[in-house]
């Protein structure tokens, strides 16, 4: 038999893998905020033109460290006034690009001064489509 | 050039998606629980993605977001059972219609992943094989506890897709919030490395992991 159409045919939707990309973000390694100043926010943006039906995967890494993690939400951990802290930070699409972001707050009611955070942070992303197919 | 014998073999299988699932829900300030019947039959391993403003901005289920002052925007998890998925979505900018869109994997040993193997000989003229879309392998998957390093030897850092086991609520989680702690410095919980993952200590809070790795 000759077939005129091949077709593999699976019964099941799969994902497919759109497009990679990366991107980078330096973080200052002091910074300070007014009282109830807006946040400073940092970006790193991955235009790879994806449009994920299904949604992405995806991994971040500090030159600091010698590992990654997974996930869209992380936490960096510095200290806020001399004492220990966390800021988060996500991973999110926005008008047609990846966005690696982290938002630095300020304190409601005095300044504040955030240290330890010097590190550049890089967003690792594999886009993905189907099963939705849009 | 005619091809006169085809053999289509891969050694890696690919996802196979076991439910999918597309809608609307209504968010208020606060707490948001929904629960939704996927009917699979077994334990699935849910992800998925949301926007309140129509796909212009779209988070994935498992992410937090902290606004301005620091003061929590939203917190959004997925977990499932063998018979529901559940969204808690805790949403603190105002009430919002959120559309989601939802799908799970099983793991291999409840319903095995698609694998194309030793496929019977074809002869074909004109065969175009289009790999456009590159699936994404399943390299690897299986469980771990807190203490357990998985070798992978891939020489670069995976795509990983993580689940955690929640024993308050008896579900599965999507591994990626904050709360089960994806973090630089002290305290990390999962570390991605070229060769391996490690999977640290959690507080107890999620005793078990299953793990994706597509390669």
């Amino acid at each position: 038999m000759k077939p005129a159409k091949f077709i593999i045919n699976t019964d099941y939707a799969t994902i497919k893998n759109d497009a990679d990309g990366t991107a980078s973000v330096t973080l200052p390694n002091s910074l300070t905020l007014p009282a109830n100043a807006p946040s400073a926010v940092y970006r790193a943006t991955v235009g790879i033109g994806a449009k994920p039906s299904a949604g992405w995967r995806c991994y971040v890494t500090s030159d600091q460290h010698g590992f990654a993690v997974c996930g869209t939400s992380f936490s960096i951990y510095c200290k806020q006034d001399g004492y220990d802290a966390q800021i988060l930070g996500n991973i999110f699409r926005e008008n047609g690009a990846f966005v690696l972001e982290v938002q630095i707050p300020s304190n409601s009611f005095a300044p504040t001064t955030w240290t330890d955070m010097g590190q550049t942070l890089t967003l690792h992303l594999q886009a993905i489509i189907d099963p939705f197919n849009s | 050039m005619a091809l006169s014998n085809l053999l289509l073999d891969s050694d890696y299988p690919i996802d196979k998606i076991v439910w999918l699932h597309e809608g609307t829900v209504s968010l208020s300030q606060g707490v948001n629980t929904f629960t939704i019947p996927h009917g699979v039959g077994a334990q699935i391993y849910p992800k998925g993605i949301w926007t309140v403003d129509d796909w212009a901005t779209t988070q994935m289920f498992g992410v937090m977001r902290h606004g301005r002052g620091g003061l929590l925007d939203f917190t959004s998890q997925l977990s499932a059972d063998s018979l529901n998925t559940e969204i808690n979505l805790r949403y603190e900018i105002g009430s919002a219609t959120a559309k989601i869109r939802l799908w799970g994997v099983c793991n291999d040993t409840q319903i095995p992943n698609l694998e194309v193997s030793n496929t019977a000989p074809l002869s074909n003229n004109n065969l175009v094989i289009n790999t456009d879309n590159n699936y994404p392998k399943l390299y690897l998957e299986g469980f771990a506890t807190p203490g357990t390093t998985v070798n992978h030897g891939l020489g670069a850092i995976p795509q990983v897709d993580i689940w955690a086991f929640d024993s308050y609520s008896n579900q599965w989680y999507l591994f990626a919030d904050d709360s089960f702690g994806t973090m630089f410095g002290l305290g990390e919980f999962v570390k991605l490395t070229a060769s391996t993952i490690e999977f640290t200590n959690n507080s107890g809070a999620s005793p078990n992991y299953y793990y994706r790795i597509y390669a």
